[in-house]
């Protein structure tokens, strides 16, 4: 690393006091990124590594590698069973939260500033509320209301849609920011378009990227939210988180693959949806390049 | 026949009120300028008559129709906005095609219109481009085109210009007063920029704090304008504080001198009144030597400031009884003065505009010039 080395530079002239300091900056930046960088990765690594381990004790590294973890999961019917009723979950319930934040954001930025105002008291608290709370609140209050609900795969997907509503909320109302809607749907009405149509004409396809964030956001925090799907529906509806944990006190590795496969599928909707959300134009360009 | 008309149009915004008993009415095919400082309410007012706010009490009628508290959608109304509002999905075409598409015209047709209003407006070869692939007098174009191409009744126009370079301003400025007169549509537009609204309008309604203050042709408010606040916001003018002398030659007391007055309105001057003299720049002339003619002296005062304006030349002067004059020559003139000299100022009588200090109103007669008007002196005695 000679290049932040102080005292003469290789051609033997002396260097600014200003050139060095922005040196230090620099080998600073990356020292700081670098270690950001392992502590994120490091964890990940180590999941991936102990999922393919055979043996693996007081070593850095796996003293053999063994891929019976994936094989016990990939011949398991419940795995798929419990796969496909959770990418069912989370997909119903990104697509409810982004239907009911459009509309509300839209709403706000309209006219409603009262609303935006108790909207954003209202979307602290499934934050501030630990999900066990949520959940047993939740099976509380409709066991007295409805109970037919109770257990269901219904109640789960409401009390889910309200839990991951501010992640949403918020990712959607950053996205807004990005165009004047104000003034946009102002020229929009004087040139007779309705409010609905005004959304689906342009306030969708303009703001497709933020909606998909927001979409891949609610995904994400529904697929391992093991706390209230365990407590709101149980074993009678297994999901993957569920299916994950029977898991613990049987075989770590099964736990790593899983949480590995879980990381995948992750990764795979999050890169579908990124490129899905690019339009035709920026494809062709990243195709040119 | 009155096209649009406005009765008593009242907006608060809370406790603040933003309109107060507004009362317009606009003839069909002509272009009017809503001019004013801003926060004057000018925008709010294009609002109300586009039916994107409504007002808190009074009425609009268009063309005889009730418009009161009808929504934007349901009027025919064209509007373009300052920021452009181009939609950012949609390419140029397809911006222009979408009002069409709103009135259910099919999609070929609605294409067909859109690509020649493109034509129109100078811009058949950016019809697949997006708004943010264009420049802003290219995106106002095609906001422009947008407004017309449903054939609305009234054409609304939000400081359309603001946001652009001079250059482009005032070739967009010559293009939507040639579009306006071409279609003959009835056109209301919003600016805080005298000059804009002296170029396309038909008339000038001038508004402060909520009101319209003076409504007439553009050129008889700069000539003769009816009250101070429109004298002093057209035109860039230099104004002296001063009581009236004497009636009959009118003559002014001004500070430490006497000033020479067009005739005044005998009803509503007296001796002793406070008043205001106003003075366009262009009026004011200037000479380096000191003369004596009549009964006054020239004012003599010394250049401080020098802003050369491209055909004329604008010297900020700061007189011997402390006021401070604004004179424009043309550039390429005999007269080249530099800062820190002293300066003779002259002015013709008729050229001044006389108000009423406390009420603000004009004090001019109707029809007089100075008696003493060949003096054209201004001040010292």
């Amino acid at each position: 690393m000679d290049w932040i080395k102080t005292g003469g530079s290789s051609d033997g002239r002396p260097i600014s006091r200003k050139v060095k300091r922005d040196r230090w900056e620099r080998a600073g930046f990356l020292a700081v990124s670098v270690f950001f960088l392992l502590y994120l990765a490091v964890p990940i690594l180590a999941t991936v590594l102990f999922s393919l381990a055979g043996k693996w004790t007081d070593t850095i590294l796996p003293q053999s590698w063994s891929l019976n973890a994936y094989s016990v999961i990939f011949t398991s019917d419940e795995f798929y069973s419990s796969l496909f009723r959770t990418i069912f979950l989370c997909v119903v319930v990104a697509v409810l939260e982004v239907a009911v934040t459009i509309p509300a954001v839209f709403a706000i930025k309209i006219g409603s500033e009262g609303l935006g105002r108790l909207i954003q008291i209202l979307s602290v608290i499934p934050i501030a509320l630990p999900a066990v709370v949520l959940a047993l609140g939740s099976v509380k209050f409709y066991g007295e209301v409805l109970p037919s609900l109770l257990g269901t795969p219904a109640l789960l997907i409401g009390v889910q849609t309200a839990f991951g509503l501010p992640f949403v909320y918020w990712t959607i109302l950053n996205a807004f920011q990005a165009i004047d809607v104000v003034e946009l749907y102002n020229a929009a009405r004087t040139l007779r378009c309705g409010a609905l149509e005004f959304i689906v004409r342009i306030i969708l396809p303009s703001l497709k990227k933020g909606i998909v964030i927001a979409g891949v956001i609610a995904f994400a925090s529904t697929f391992d939210n093991f706390a209230l799907q365990q407590l709101i529906v149980g074993a009678s509806w297994e999901t993957f988180a569920m299916y994950q944990y029977k898991y613990f006190t049987i075989d770590g590795h099964a736990v790593s693959a899983l949480s590995v496969i879980g990381m995948l599928i992750i990764f795979i909707m999050s890169w579908v949806a990124g490129f899905q959300s690019k339009t035709k134009r920026e494809r062709k360009e990243e195709d040119a390049l | 026949m009155n096209h649009l008309k406005l009765t008593d149009i009242e907006k608060h915004y809370g406790k603040v009120r933003v309109l107060n008993q507004i009362n317009l009415e606009i003839g069909e095919g002509q272009m009017v300028c809503l001019l004013g400082p801003s926060g004057c309410g000018k925008s709010t007012l294009l609002k109300i008559i586009a039916g994107l706010e409504m007002p808190d009490s009074g009425g609009i009628e268009f063309k005889g129709v009730n418009w009161s508290g009808l929504d934007a959608k349901k009027r025919r109304v064209g509007m373009v906005f300052q920021h452009y509002s181009l939609f950012p999905n949609l390419n140029a075409l397809q911006n222009v095609a979408f009002g069409l598409e709103m009135k259910r015209m099919p999609r070929k047709q609605s294409q067909k219109e859109a690509e020649e209003w493109l034509e129109r407006v100078g811009l058949q070869d950016f019809r697949n481009r997006y708004p943010h692939q264009m420049s802003g007098g290219q995106q106002q174009r095609v906001a422009l085109a947008r407004a017309l191409a449903p054939s609305p009744d009234l054409l609304l126009l939000d400081e359309p210009l603001s946001a652009l370079d001079a250059a482009v301003r005032l070739s967009l400025r010559g293009e939507i007063r040639r579009l306006q007169l071409q279609l003959g549509i009835t056109a209301v537009f919003v600016t805080h920029d005298q000059a804009e609204a002296l170029a396309i309008a038909d008339r000038v309604a001038l508004m402060r704090e909520g009101s319209i203050v003076e409504y007439d042709d553009p050129q008889i408010m700069y000539s003769n304008p009816n009250c101070f606040f429109t004298s002093s916001f057209i035109g860039v003018v230099s104004v002296m504080e001063g009581t009236i002398a004497s009636l009959s030659p009118p003559i002014a007391k001004v500070c430490d001198g006497m000033v020479a007055l067009p005739y005044l309105d005998e009803k509503k001057a007296e001796i002793g009144r406070k008043i205001r003299i106003v003075m366009h720049a262009e009026d004011i002339e200037l000479s380096e030597g000191f003369s004596e003619n009549g009964r006054f002296d020239p004012l003599r005062g010394q250049i401080y400031n020098l802003d050369f304006l491209g055909k004329t030349k604008r010297y900020t002067i700061r007189s011997s009884d402390g006021n401070t004059l604004f004179v424009e020559v043309q550039a390429n003139g005999h007269m080249d003065f530099q800062i820190g000299q002293t300066v003779e100022m002259v002015v013709r009588p008729e050229n001044m505009h006389v108000f009423d200090a406390r009420t603000e109103e004009s004090l001019k007669s109707a029809g007089g010039r100075g008696k003493n008007m060949k003096d054209g002196l201004l001040n010292t005695g």
